[in-house]
């Protein structure tokens, strides 16, 4: 029942202050729901902490069951890590928020859509149906959209929430194609029997398809390399949003998939390679794009795209040590990184800017966050006494033993190097920031937010410190679960900042010195950067994104429709007719249709027959030919009059009565109609067109006479039309069989066909009466 | 025998006839609509829970035995078409009321209204080929009458399109059922599986099963055959609108899975490639077209048209995991869609257009509106835990499990870009500044249908199991031909 409440209660929340929010929206609310609302990530992360040292365990609700989805939760220490995440930063951006969001805003709506995507995001990470979990990471991805455009009215915003959506929507796409073609190797989509099938999916010939399906679900939602493009542009959200969705849980779901599935995944060259080489690709162009910033927003953005990576590339060593690290690296990175963001949202408050452009020295002027950035920053630059130091000397020792490669060296000089901007950039933020004078003027004079604005941030770099003077607080009852449960062994961490003269200090020596060195001549880096990225505009995914989706779909689309959907309705007759005439020759000639005489002579064609067929078409042809609409109307009846003495000479004279009728009535009709039409046709279509026309007709023509011909030559069994003639009078009553069927045998088609007639009255009455001023153009529409 | 099977004609054929006689008693009129329609739904959903209970269910119209006389049909396939129907139909009715504002206007619009209905009805409980062909026409008339009537140019042109492939398809229907009782001398679509079963090799059956896959194909909007659709769908009023996409194009798709899962059982091979190469190119064509639009009631047109062309998808696979998808996505994309046909209107109401530009604001204009459509275009888009989840979820699931990957690959291209286009219109109307302020602001009543078919959606979504297992048992009975042919000529 715990897990129930820790998942669904942010959900409830949610939905109360939904139901609520008329009321609310009427009241002042302040900072009272604020502080309200704070209570309910408090509750969940204490029933969490409630839940450390259990044993794993699960609960389900059932939902589809014959498709074995089902809402279950497993509680294993990678899912209370990544819960205690999730509600400990919650608490800390609603306390945060409070003081961020000024009375104006919209606070109802951003705690609905908050609560709605820390219910999500707990989900994802306590889920143990992969349905389940597939369910609230789509709820992320949703939350996330609305969160991004909290301040809709803003384009940039608008944009931003768009690309996310997209592209996590793509991810989520391919995902569920590979969960489903997991299902297809396991039979289940219960999480804690596919991570004990292992074995079964790396030896399925589905295994590559199905990882590379879920892997990119895992990268978009990550913000992997060339995924990586929506993440920078999600900062247009407030800024407690981007610390806590954008730098500390959301964009660490992927990880986190990447992490649950490890024991059924890892463990095979493909997997190092693929999750591996995207991880450090990423962590190498987050950190090159990132010390390219001025703004220090964008600035975490792209240093959170870098740390991503280099997580993702923990994960894809695969080893049980390189694992540990990851896992340690992700709670340094949650907490150094949330609190630069926070420090970020205050500068932007204090100074109406945060470009480096116009804001820095601002070491006096912000006291406290110059604190706070100062611990951040140089725990993600990964120096000593923090957390970072730790992480990033696993990460160090981990590249040096890595399965399935054969380079020896490749690995750690590559990490190192990637490490180098990573130092940069950590320095650019803290020296720019905070000692550097800025060659602009802020359009505020910067001043320190309250405590309500700092406290937070300061309570997670005390964490940071301590994470690094005082690792073992943490690794027992948290890490080591963590680890375990993503490597399938036992994990025994021993932190500590010193661990003697090794390899990876040695390693770590060669980051610090060519990155001060990097750092000195940031500047020129920065501009040589620029005349890259000026003479290739068109090498980055954003312009895929931008031209390509954005722009290049729609204007293709309709360029293409404005092809297809023309507007002319006789173009649309034209295509559909050719299209069906050729499908049913295709298709009965693949059946062995042979195109013979038999048929033809089979009917017993006599010679009065054949005179009025020939006469039926001359005046067919007349009708076309003739200029004269009266001359035209004229000899269409012709061929109607024929029609029913063609049925004379069948032997069918209640028929040709019938349809002599028929045709009196429609000429007149049509000859009254057209007495309000110009007497003569204008010639308008063109010669071409035309002569296709002619050829279409003919086409169907033929096709048609065939088909009947040989409609008439083959009966399969004897028609039920006997049954009519001898019981008509037995069982209806009536002698005239054709009477009986129809008023009585299908009386029914009789019925129907009245209605028809009917409701065709009730449309020209309706015209009549109804009618506001008929304008009937002579332009079809564009088909847009 | 029972007579609840010919209630759902019958009851809406006398409402209607009984409406033109009220037409003067507005009050009348109003008790006779909401009685008959909440009975007919009644009828309709007991109706499915009778087939549940006792199987396939047969009405000899007139007494007479088949194949001589005309029988009604129920079988699952059927009763969940007629109460999704009806579901459609009360909302729609119920929308109508406050859209038209006019009297006169609803005076011609309910008995038309219900004529449509008992032609939709019809539609999917005649077990008569010819008698379909009739209920076609039924409707054809019907959706042409109620998209003219208000005389409006867009709509008459609209009417001129789908009343001439309209009779183009009847062209056809008519040369199909003319050439198979010339083979077989019989309608009964029982008797017709029965006879034709020996000679299903012969290429007229092949000829004859074409043409019939063409007139269906163009009653559901199935390329090269959806011309007619988008400016049907988007010059029709609002609740016609509605109940063309919710239900009319699913009459096309329900014709088709018809005779190719009881009369041309043997021939599903033979026409596989091709129908999944069509719906493929339905899905992809319609989500362009959708994407190109700037108005929201032709991109909801379009937009139909690409998931006709997902449910086609899911028929052409041909196994039970599929046809069970199909049902599942034809339910809930009518829900979905119907729903949010309503909300285009209701935003029409607003400003006299639907044209995304002129729009915006929403959310602070109507906070109810933006979360109803929001949860419409997510359910559309395929987010879980709405229902389309689920639609895409199994159609994926079939497809791999049939082998098909290339046609899922296809179709979750296309679903990308219906998420795009869908959020981009909510973005659009919801969160875009619009200066321009609204005409005036409509009934809130329009609210209703549109919330409770949103909710219906997230419902079906949360409640998806049922609704799963028993378009799955239907496709598990359309698969056993032999129930559907005992139950109509009894046991051979």
């Amino acid at each position: 029942m715990t897990i129930l409440s820790i998942v669904f209660l942010p959900f409830a929340a949610s939905l109360l202050i939904l139901l609520l929010s008329p009321k609310l929206q009427k009241l002042d609310v302040g900072k009272t729901l604020g502080a309200v609302v704070a209570a309910v990530p408090l509750i969940v992360f204490s029933l969490i902490i409630s839940l450390i040292g259990q044993a794993a365990h699960t609960f389900h609700i059932p939902w589809v069951e014959s498709y074995g989805i089902e809402l279950s939760f497993l509680v294993d220490g990678l899912s209370i890590l990544f819960g205690m995440l999730i509600s400990g930063i919650g608490l800390l951006v609603v306390i945060y928020s409070t003081w961020y969001l000024s009375d104006k805003e919209d606070k109802v709506k951003f705690y609905i859509y908050l609560m709605m995507f820390m219910g999500a995001m707990l989900g994802v990470v306590f889920s143990n149906n992969l349905i389940g979990l597939f369910t609230f990471w789509e709820l992320t991805s949703i939350s996330s959209f609305l969160l991004i455009g909290f301040w809709y009215h803003k384009e940039a915003s608008r944009y931003g929430a768009m690309k996310a959506l997209i592209i996590t929507g793509f991810g989520g796409i391919a995902m569920l194609a590979g969960f489903v073609l997991l299902y297809a190797i396991t039979d289940t989509f219960d999480i804690s029997k596919i991570l004990t099938m292992g074995d079964v999916i790396r030896s399925s010939s589905l295994y590559v398809p199905a990882l590379v399906l879920i892997f990119l679900g895992c990268a978009t939602k990550s913000a992997q390399f060339p995924f990586h493009v929506w993440l920078p542009n999600a900062m247009e959200a407030p800024t407690p949003i981007s610390a806590y969705l954008h730098s500390a849980t959301m964009v660490k779901a992927g990880l986190f998939l990447v992490a649950r599935l490890s024991p059924a995944f890892s463990g095979t060259a493909f997997w190092t390679c693929l999750v591996a080489g995207a991880g450090l690709t990423t962590m190498l162009v987050g950190g090159v794009l990132a010390i390219r910033q001025t703004d220090l927003k964008g600035l975490l953005a792209y240093s959170t795209i870098s740390q991503l990576g280099m997580i993702m590339a923990m994960f894809g060593f695969g080893t049980q040590y390189s694992v540990e690290a990851a896992i340690v690296h992700i709670l340094n990175h949650a907490s150094f990184k949330a609190a630069l963001f926070m420090v970020v949202g205050i500068i932007d408050h204090g100074c109406g800017t945060r470009d480096l452009k116009y804001v820095g020295n601002l070491k006096k002027d912000m006291p406290h966050s110059f604190k706070i950035a100062l611990v951040g920053c140089l725990s993600m630059a990964g120096l000593p006494i923090f957390g970072g130091f730790i992480s990033k000397e696993m990460f160090y020792e981990s590249a040096l033993h890595i399965p399935f490669v054969t380079v020896p060296g490749l690995i750690p000089a590559f990490v190192v190097f990637a490490s180098i901007f990573t130092f940069a950039y950590s320095f650019k933020f803290l020296i720019w920031g905070f000692f550097k004078e800025a060659p602009g003027h802020p359009p505020k004079h910067a001043h320190e937010a309250p405590m309500l604005g700092w406290i937070s941030a300061a309570i997670l770099a005390s964490i940071a410190v301590l994470l690094g003077v005082a690792p073992g607080l943490f690794s027992h009852s948290i890490l080591e679960p963590a680890a375990a449960a993503v490597s399938g062994q036992p994990a025994h961490l021993h932190l500590a900042l010193w661990h003697g003269v090794n390899t990876p200090l040695v390693m770590s020596l060669f980051t610090v010195i060519p990155g001060t060195f990097l750092f000195l001549r940031l500047n020129k880096v920065t501009a040589f950067q620029s005349k890259i990225a000026a003479k290739l505009p068109h090498f980055n995914p954003n312009f895929l994104y931008n031209r390509g989706f954005l722009g290049g779909i729609p204007s293709v689309a309709r360029r293409s429709l404005l092809q297809i959907q023309s507007g002319y309705l006789k173009r649309y007759l034209f295509m559909i007719v050719s299209f069906v005439i050729t499908a049913v020759l295709l298709f009965s000639l693949f059946k062995g249709w042979t195109l013979s005489y038999d048929g033809l002579t089979a009917a017993g064609i006599t010679i009065p027959q054949l005179l009025t067929f020939t006469l039926i078409v001359c005046a067919a042809l007349a009708t076309i030919r003739f200029k004269n609409r009266i001359s035209a109307i004229l000899s269409l009846g012709m061929t109607g009059f024929l029609v029913a003495f063609f049925y004379v000479l069948m032997g069918a004279p209640d028929l040709a009565l019938t349809q002599f009728l028929v045709e009196a009535i429609s000429v007149i009709l049509i000859l009254l109609v057209f007495y309000l039409v110009p007497p003569y046709f204008e010639e308008k279509t063109h010669k071409t067109a035309k002569s296709l026309d002619v050829v279409l007709s003919v086409f169907v023509g033929v096709v048609m006479t065939y088909y009947m011909a040989m409609v008439m030559d083959s009966h399969f069994t004897e028609s039920i039309a006997h049954y009519y003639l001898e019981m008509s009078e037995k069982l209806a009553g009536g002698r005239n069989v054709v009477n009986v069927v129809i008023v009585d045998f299908r009386g029914f088609d009789t019925m129907g066909e009245i209605s028809v007639f009917s409701i065709a009255a009730l449309a020209v009455y309706a015209m009549l009466k109804l009618k506001k001023k008929p304008k009937l153009g002579k332009e079809g529409d564009s088909g847009l | 025998m029972t007579h609840l099977l010919v209630l759902p004609f019958i009851l809406p054929l006398g409402t209607a006839i009984l409406l033109l006689l009220l037409r003067p008693y507005k009050l009348a009129r109003c008790v006779t609509i909401c009685i008959s329609g909440l009975m007919t739904l009644w009828v309709n959903i007991s109706l499915l829970f009778s087939i549940q209970d006792h199987g396939i269910q047969i009405y000899r119209l007139g007494g007479w035995a088949p194949p001589f006389g005309i029988v009604l049909v129920g079988d699952l396939l059927s009763g969940l078409m007629i109460v999704l129907g009806s579901i459609i139909s009360v909302c729609a009715l119920f929308y109508s009321f406050d859209y038209l504002e006019q009297d006169d206007q609803q005076q011609i619009f309910h008995p038309l209204f219900f004529f449509l209905w008992a032609g939709t009805n019809g539609a999917f409980l005649t077990g008569d080929l010819f008698n379909l062909f009739v209920m076609f026409e039924i409707m054809l008339m019907s959706v042409y009458a109620l998209l003219t009537m208000l005389g409006d140019k867009k709509q008459i042109e609209g009417g001129i399109k789908l009343i001439s492939m309209g009779l183009l398809s009847s062209v056809m229907f008519l040369t199909a059922v003319g050439g198979i009782y010339a083979l077989c001398g019989t309608l009964n679509m029982a008797d017709l599986a029965v006879k034709i079963k020996p000679h299903i090799d012969h290429p007229l059956v092949s000829a004859v099963a074409m043409l019939l896959i063409a007139v269906f194909g163009l009653k559901a909007a199935m390329m090269p055959m959806h011309f007619w659709l988008p400016d049907v769908h988007s010059s029709a009023p609002t609740p016609i609108s509605a109940m063309l996409s919710g239900i009319l194009i699913k009459v096309g798709v329900y014709a088709l899975i018809r005779v190719f899962c009881l009369i041309f059982v043997d021939l599903q091979d033979y026409f596989q490639v091709f129908i999944i190469t069509l719906a493929c190119i339905t899905m992809f064509v319609g989500g362009m077209g959708a994407v190109a639009q700037g108005d929201f009631k032709r991109q909801l047109a379009y937009s139909s048209v690409s998931q006709v062309g997902y449910i086609l998808l899911g028929v052409g696979f041909f196994t039970v995991g599929g046809m069970g998808a199909a049902l599942f996505y034809t339910i809930s994309h009518g829900i979905i869609k119907s729903g949010l046909f309503m909300a285009a209107g209701f935003l029409k109401k607003m400003r006299g257009t639907t044209e995304l530009a002129r729009h915006g604001s929403m959310i602070k204009i109507s906070p109810v509106f933006s979360l109803f459509l929001l949860i419409g275009v997510a359910a559309l888009g395929g987010i879980p835990p709405a229902s389309g989840f689920f639609m895409k979820f199994q159609l994926v699931k079939a497809g791999f499990e049939g082998g098909f990957y290339l046609p899922i690959a296809i179709a979750l291209v296309v679903s990308l870009f219906t998420l795009f286009y869908l959020f981009k219109s909510w973005q659009q109307i919801c969160c875009m500044e619009q200066e321009e302020a609204p005409i005036k602001m409509p009934s809130r009543n329009l609210l209703i249908p549109v919330g409770i078919l949103a909710l219906l959606a997230l419902a079906l979504g949360f409640g998806a199991s049922p609704v799963i297992d028993l378009t799955q048992a239907a496709a598990e009975q359309l698969f056993a031909p032999e129930q559907y042919i005992t139950a109509v000529l009894g046991a051979r």
